[in-house]
């Protein structure tokens, strides 16, 4: 449907009429500048997920280092005071007077057991 | 000659594009001001609809001629320029009623026609953003329902129905129009 009726004609020409501005003329160099800004914000927003990603690595690993479970952490030989580590390296404390009778009782029990066999 | 340039935006090649905008930009231009009413957004609204057919091209299909897609892209990004205005005028101002008359101007404008433009112009501002598109492009381009239906993406049945409604709309505004084009 053009406009046909002369009520629409008289519209038309009205709006024909009216004054409009002229086209910019470095409209295409603000395309191009919009075109590059919108690429910019596209890489940085592919790219902010990896860094933010790193960021929290980093930031991870030091607070990761301090929380090791004392227990099962290793301990450093220099760590230990001197005279704890004499008593934990000693040999262990053996009573010679027993050792001498459970030598006996051994052999007497042999000596008995070939009695016994005779 | 559209198609052409489109597909070479397709492709990628960075020439077709200013060739593109200088086909295209006094019409784009001339709409988005008659929609935004203000040239210095047009000319925002302009940039941004060719920066979005530049990134958009790959989804033309070749379904519809390519200037039909190329204003029907432009459409959307100026509409959106409309819409994001009227939601931030909503929150900072009040609705505009519609100029005063200003009685120096009303005794300085002694030009008939010049007084039914005026009065052209802010009846025109009473409309919508789409329905200014229509009239835009339906009296001023002198573009057919089914041509405007395939832009906008709406009916022939209902733009004319919008049409009616808005024709309406403007001649009230307008009041009595003599064949001279001057209000009675």
């Amino acid at each position: 449907m053009t406009p046909a009726d002369p009520d629409d004609e008289r519209l038309a020409a009205a709006l024909r009429a009216l004054p409009t501005p002229a086209t910019p003329p470095d409209l295409g160099r603000r395309v191009q500048t919009v075109i590059r800004r919108r690429r910019a914000r596209r890489v940085a927003a592919a790219t902010a997920p990896v860094a933010a990603l790193a960021l929290v690595l980093v930031a991870w690993r030091p607070w990761a280092a301090a929380t090791v479970d004392p227990a099962r952490a290793p301990v450093l030989a220099h760590e230990i005071p001197q005279e704890d580590l004499a008593v934990l390296f000693a040999p262990p404390p053996v009573d010679e007077f027993t050792v001498l009778a459970t030598r006996d009782d051994v052999s007497v029990a042999a000596i008995g057991r070939l009695e016994g066999v005779k | 000659m559209d198609d052409d340039l489109l597909g070479r935006c397709q492709r990628g090649d960075a020439t077709a594009l200013p060739e593109l905008i200088a086909r295209h930009q006094d019409r784009l231009f001339q709409t988005a001001c008659r929609v935004l009413r203000d040239p210095a957004r047009a000319e925002d609204a302009v940039a941004d609809a060719f920066a979005a057919v530049w990134t958009r091209c790959r989804s033309w299909r070749g379904e519809a001629a390519a200037s039909t897609w190329i204003y029907r892209v432009a459409y959307r990004v100026v509409l959106d320029h409309a819409r994001a205005r009227r939601r931030w005028w909503r929150v900072f101002a009040r609705p505009a009623p519609g100029p005063a008359p200003d009685p120096a101007a009303e005794l300085a404008d002694r030009d008939e026609r010049a007084h039914a433009a005026r009065r052209l112009d802010v009846a025109l501002a009473g409309l919508t953003p789409d329905d200014r598109a229509l009239v835009h492009l339906h009296y001023y381009e002198g573009q057919s329902l089914a041509e405007i239906g395939a832009v906008l993406g709406v009916t022939r049945d209902a733009l004319k129905m919008r049409l009616g409604r808005v024709r309406e709309r403007l001649r009230k505004a307008l009041g009595d129009w003599d064949d001279s084009g001057r209000p009675g």
